[in-house]
């Protein structure tokens, strides 16, 4: 069972370009807003295509960041950067792999597939095991990877109200904005997950409360 | 499939308490911790300094192929005015420890007078008779030799466009190289890009003439640098030279620590305090400076140099004349040999 969801027209993200022109101008707070909003989830990229081996992910989430630093120039902006300095990542892998004489590791994930690049870059999953603990886990690497895909305060506000359980009040008080104004950017960071995730994984109905009543 | 479809869970079956439901139960991402974030970070502003210190060393490049058309002369020059200008003012990332002979700084903003803060994007120039000594931001030691010109890109990135430069690091040690210590300044020249570990080496772009083109030499005196180019890259060790020129030819040499080769820049050393400092701290200072190693002789005890404490102040003297002073303030002379300076009582 495959579902992918429809392709999305390559737009240009103007907020990508003009903080790679900030970065290549020489801006030192460019550079550590590209570097905090790209590397956790570069590290979480590699590591599920590394069979979970944490050195190897780090090492290659290092690798593909500077690479990805030292070509900037070749940055259009036709896809969002997260998402370009994933496909960087994917041949950095590919050349370990290669350096060692191996295959890479058959790992299957459906945000690798060209059709499913096209908008988150695209998504889609195919749930191949049944049982729950496999589906738990699938869940939860498909949250993380559409987090890791939104924008750095969306991801922020939805991080610390449904994990860490900060109340809006809090997260208003982490960004120096009013309550209302924390309840706003939450709904629109839950509409925005809401519409990465389901463009993602297209679950069975039920399945998330089915795995969740098991915890 | 039909059936399948029906059973997504869309963007409208996905309501509020949902989301909720689906960011707990993933619950926190695996993450990196904050040494290894912090690790990846210094590895990364090394990529991004590097990048930026070649984009300036290709944009001198184009500049310097356009000079070659004179009749182009006036426009190039409004648009290498131009291109100064895209690079915003930075941050101070130097200090200017010891200048002498013709020195100017130039920004985008023009030749403006000297101080000791020296800004990203500065260029320093030299004249024919002028030297100067910079303390970078991360500790580095930069002289520059007459003649040369170079732009500060950040604090851990030079750009290197005319000239020679003299880097000193720190003491190089066995167990920095061994942990792959990264390099803490990379020096961009238009024909590679030279990055080290702990260190003291020089860098010049050695100009072309009738016979022979334009080529890059690097001299190692402590330690190891690495030169990387478009295609290649070269290690050179300690008391070895490479050069490389801009036809691709390679060369490799021979240069000892102790070499006279080195004397510009020891005479554009900047000399540090010594007020409280041990005379043996001064000598370990010395000695590094001129390339050698010293040791007491004659019938000085090998404690004294750590027993005696100094006063005063001699930084306005080049190195070798502060040693003269000091050690006669201090009753002692020295004997250079070779690699070695040999310490003992003064009237013996």
């Amino acid at each position: 069972m495959m579902w992918f969801r429809k392709s999305r027209p390559p737009e240009l993200r103007p907020d990508d370009r003009a903080l790679v022109r900030r970065m290549r101008a020489g801006e030192a707070a460019a550079f550590e807003e590209f570097f905090e909003a790209n590397i956790q989830g570069l590290y979480r990229f590699a590591l599920v295509r590394v069979g979970h081996d944490v050195e190897l992910a780090r090492d290659i989430s290092q690798a593909a960041i500077c690479r990805g630093i030292e070509r900037l120039e070749t940055y259009r902006g036709e896809a969002p950067l997260f998402s370009w300095l994933c496909s960087i990542c994917r041949f950095e892998i590919t050349g370990h792999f290669r350096k060692l004489r191996r295959r890479p590791l058959e790992v299957e994930l459906p945000e690798d597939g060209l059709e499913a690049r096209g908008s988150l870059e695209s998504l889609s999953f195919e749930l191949g095991d049944p049982e729950d603990q496999a589906l738990r886990r699938e869940i939860g690497r498909l949250v993380h990877v559409t987090i890791d895909n939104l924008p750095p305060h969306y991801r922020s506000v939805l991080v610390w109200k449904y994990v860490d359980g900060l109340s809006v009040r809090e997260i208003g008080e982490r960004l120096a904005v009013s309550v209302k104004a924390a309840e706003s950017l939450l709904t629109r960071a839950r509409q925005t997950f809401r519409d990465g995730y389901s463009s993602l994984a297209t679950l069975p109905a039920g399945a998330v409360h089915a795995v969740e009543g098991e915890s | 499939m039909s059936g399948e479809l029906e059973t997504r869970a869309t963007s409208e079956a996905l309501g509020e308490d949902e989301v909720a439901r689906l960011l707990r139960l993933a619950g926190p991402p695996p993450t990196l911790d904050q040494a290894e974030v912090a690790a990846i970070r210094a590895a990364a502003r090394d990529a991004w300094h590097r990048q930026l210190a070649r984009r300036s060393a290709r944009r001198r490049q184009i500049w310097a192929g356009g000079a070659l058309a004179a009749s182009l002369l006036v426009a190039l020059g409004l648009a290498f005015r131009a291109s100064e200008r895209a690079d915003p003012p930075g941050p101070p990332v130097a200090r200017l420890e010891l200048h002498a002979g013709a020195l100017s700084v130039q920004s985008a903003a023009g030749t403006y007078e000297l101080s000791d803060e020296l800004g990203a994007g500065s260029v320093l120039v030299t004249g024919a008779d002028g030297r100067a000594a910079l303390r970078m931001a991360n500790a580095t030691s930069v002289r520059l030799d007459a003649g040369s010109r170079v732009r500060l890109v950040s604090s851990s990135a030079l750009a290197l466009e005319s000239g020679a430069l003299y880097l000193d690091t720190g003491p190089h040690t066995p167990s920095g190289a061994a942990a792959g210590r990264r390099s803490e300044l990379a020096v961009a020249t238009p024909l590679g890009e030279v990055t080290h570990l702990g260190t003291q080496f020089e860098v010049r772009l050695v100009p072309a003439t009738g016979t022979t083109s334009e080529a890059l030499r690097v001299r190692v005196r402590e330690g190891e640098v690495r030169v990387a180019t478009d295609r290649e890259i070269h290690d050179v060790g300690a008391g070895s030279e490479l050069r490389l020129s801009a036809a691709g030819e390679l060369g490799r040499g021979a240069v000892a620590p102790h070499d006279e080769a080195w004397r510009w820049a020891i005479e554009a050393a900047p000399v540090p305090a010594i007020e409280g400092q041990t005379l043996a701290s001064f000598l370990d200072w010395a000695a590094r400076e001129m390339g050698v190693r010293w040791r007491v002789a004659g019938s000085l005890p090998a404690a004294t140099p750590q027993a005696i404490v100094l006063h005063g102040s001699v930084s306005d003297l080049s190195p070798e004349a502060a040693l003269e002073v000091v050690l006669t303030g201090s009753g002692l002379r020295s004997l250079r040999s070779g690699d070695e300076l040999q310490i003992s009582p003064a009237g013996r």
